[in-house]
């Protein structure tokens, strides 16, 4: 398998006087065709990770660090006229709420078309052709290509910034939260929808969102943000089974479970910290059940288990006697 | 077609409003015109009650109740006959409203249409440039045009650019011993008895547009959709016109068409300082002379223009948003 994305050691700052540290040394790989999820509550850095990767980081956000090759190419340091060539092609996007992401203006014929006129070489009628196939892969008549936004519901938008987002074929797609601004029966289409997309097209995805059980439904590997680092990495279906890191836990804690007679589930006490100044001790410590001493004075690393990619002193001893036993 | 409808029938109705105020207004007022004619004419000596009453004749004054009143006044204005004028009788008000109408259009409705054009241009030229040395000047400099008074700037231009250094005429829309027609030499005179006026009005209106236009772009800069369209890679002219100033320009087009709307009206002060010929000039006669069916000839006109001017304004919006299309019907 080849890679798509290799990003080493990202880190991203809010302003430029006592700046945030939004996302510090963040590296990813993305496989062709490989599904990764990235998950974390608001404020972790995940679609500002996000947004970096894709170079649409916007004011004062700034990309500090780091290299971010994307199909050979480093777009951290593309010029602009490259960069926009290959914007769209390579990289697209799906923002959190499709409503806002199309232009009200413009039908949303003018929508694909603009995007297609720019980056390709298609004819008129081929173009149409194109866009109508693309609408009919997320379920919706191409008569819908001579609406206004204003016309549709927010589902429908949204499935269209999704077909938008793979006319032309990219090799990745970036999704910030995607189905969050929808209610939960629209949400199943759409991921639905994701599933039977990734069917009939190859690409592979970055998708950004703060329900776990959403991204262990449809990612192949799940990485979880906290305070602006990755704190653990390992396949969907072996965090599943095991996950590791004490705040994956309470995320998976917090998912309501069906099968629980009570109906209950637990939030996370606490609140993330301040990113303006990083202390030298597990920045999840304060919140967690299992700190130790050495929690609050050293700074964990993220270090390769083979089985998982883990930013723990405490639950690392797990993982040696899991991995130990053969389990 | 419902929405251009209830639009139409939405003007009818403001334009009969209109027309009823006009129409009650003065009648509300203590005195009537043959009052104060005598008053005026008392100054000279006395008058004998028969010139009271062949001044009534004159003036056309109904002696029918209100009603009577009111139907006639009706039946006159859908004739355009909005009766004599005081002081420039013999001469009807309409003749009077048609000689000076032409010279305001061309005046205010040139200088407006250039403002909101540069104005709107400066805008999305800053908002692009936003945080950079254009941007910085352009904003100060409109921000500072914008706050001081028009007619001032009026009387400055005049004094030095006419007065002390005869560079412009001091008055008049054409040389003095000119007729109006339709040669090169006479549009050059209009085109320099004009150009002082037409600056001042421009110097004072451009930094409104530019500084809304601003504010707007700036404000569709952050939205998603822009966001989405350089993720698109489309080339940055693109996005710039076709997502953030179309999006932009949209509130602005109400505050054009009002100002097209006011352009009848006359730019009433620049008018006065560079005693051009227009209906701002002459509305400021009407307030002095006291002559009312001039003031309500010019009022009317003045209304029936700012309603008419909304009313394209909305039909307009409904060709640049959307959104406003199906308002109606749904």
């Amino acid at each position: 398998m080849s890679v798509i994305v290799q990003a080493e050691n990202v880190s991203v700052d809010y302003g430029r006087k006592n700046p945030v540290h939004a996302v510090r040394n963040v590296s990813l790989t993305i496989e062709e065709n490989q599904f990764v999820g990235l998950v974390g509550e608001s404020g972790c850095g995940k679609s500002t990770l996000g947004f970096a990767l894709a170079r649409l980081e916007r004011p004062p956000a700034q990309i500090i660090s780091g290299t971010i090759q994307i199909v050979g190419q480093d777009w951290r340091t593309l010029a602009a006229e490259p960069l926009r060539r290959a914007r769209w092609t390579e990289v697209s996007v799906v923002l959190q709420s499709g409503m806002n992401a199309l232009n009200p203006i413009m039908t949303i014929g003018a929508q694909f078309k603009d995007v297609m006129e720019q980056h390709t070489r298609m004819s008129p009628t081929e173009i149409v052709a194109r866009a109508e196939t693309m609408l009919e892969m997320v379920q919706i008549q191409p008569e819908v290509l001579g609406r206004y936004p204003h016309e549709l519901s927010g589902g429908m938008k949204q499935r269209i910034a999704i077909a938008l987002a793979l006319v032309l074929q990219p090799k990745l797609v970036i999704m910030d939260e995607p189905t969050t601004a929808l209610d939960m029966v629209v949400q199943r289409q759409i991921v639905e929808n994701l599933k039977e997309l990734r069917r009939q097209q190859a690409f592979s995805m970055l998708f950004i969102s703060h329900d776990l059980g959403l991204v262990l439904e449809l990612a192949d590997q799940v990485v979880v943000m906290y305070a602006g680092e990755v704190v653990e990495r390992q396949s969907a279906t072996s965090m599943l089974d095991h996950p590791w890191h004490p705040y994956t836990r309470a995320l998976m804690q917090s998912l309501p479970d069906p099968e629980n007679p009570k109906g209950s589930y637990e939030g996370i006490p606490g609140t993330p910290p301040d990113l303006h100044h990083i202390p030298t001790a597990c920045l999840y410590a304060p919140r967690c059940p299992l700190a130790t001493d050495v929690c609050r004075a050293q700074t964990p690393p993220l270090e390769d288990l083979k089985v998982v990619d883990l930013r723990c002193f405490v639950t690392r001893e797990e993982v040696g006697v899991h991995v130990g036993t053969g389990a | 077609m419902e929405y251009f409808l209830r639009r139409v029938i939405f003007l009818i109705g403001t334009l009969w409003v209109a027309v009823t105020v006009n129409f009650f207004i003065p009648r509300a007022m203590p005195g009537n015109p043959v009052e104060t004619m005598m008053a005026r004419f008392h100054e000279r000596g006395t008058m004998s009650p028969s010139a009271m009453k062949a001044i009534t004749v004159m003036l056309g004054i109904s002696h029918g109740n209100i009603f009577q009143q009111y139907g006639q006044y009706l039946n006159h204005v859908v004739h355009f006959n909005f009766g004599v004028s005081y002081t420039y009788f013999p001469y009807s008000v309409t003749y009077m409203i048609s000689h000076a109408l032409p010279w305001t259009l061309g005046l205010v409705g040139v200088a407006t249409i250039f403002s909101f054009g540069l104005g709107t241009m400066f805008g999305i030229i800053a908002a692009m440039r936003r945080g950079k040395a254009v941007d910085g000047s352009l904003t100060i400099l409109s921000s500072f045009t914008n706050t001081f008074p028009y007619f001032w700037f009026g009387l400055m231009a005049l004094y030095f650019l006419s007065f002390v250094y005869h560079w412009f005429p001091l008055t008049g829309a054409y040389g003095a011993s000119m007729t109006p027609n339709l040669s090169w030499s006479f549009i050059g005179s209009v085109a320099y008895h004009g150009f002082l006026p037409a600056l001042t009005i421009m110097i004072s209106s451009i930094g409104g547009w530019l500084l809304g236009m601003r504010n707007n772009m700036i404000n569709a800069l952050n939205e998603d959709y822009v966001l989405l369209a350089t993720a698109k890679g489309l080339k940055p002219s693109w996005v710039a016109w076709m997502y953030v100033a179309r999006n932009a320009i949209l509130p602005n087009l109400t505050g054009f068409a009002m100002a097209l709307g006011f352009v009848v009206g006359g730019s009433l002060l620049t008018e006065i300082v560079f005693s051009y010929p227009g209906i701002g000039y002459l509305l400021y006669n009407a307030v002095v002379n006291e002559d009312f069916p001039l003031m309500q000839g010019i009022f009317l006109i003045i209304v029936v223009c700012v309603v008419l001017a909304n009313f394209v304004a909305d039909l307009a919006y409904v060709m640049f948003d959307p959104r406003v299309r199906r308002g109606g019907a749904s």
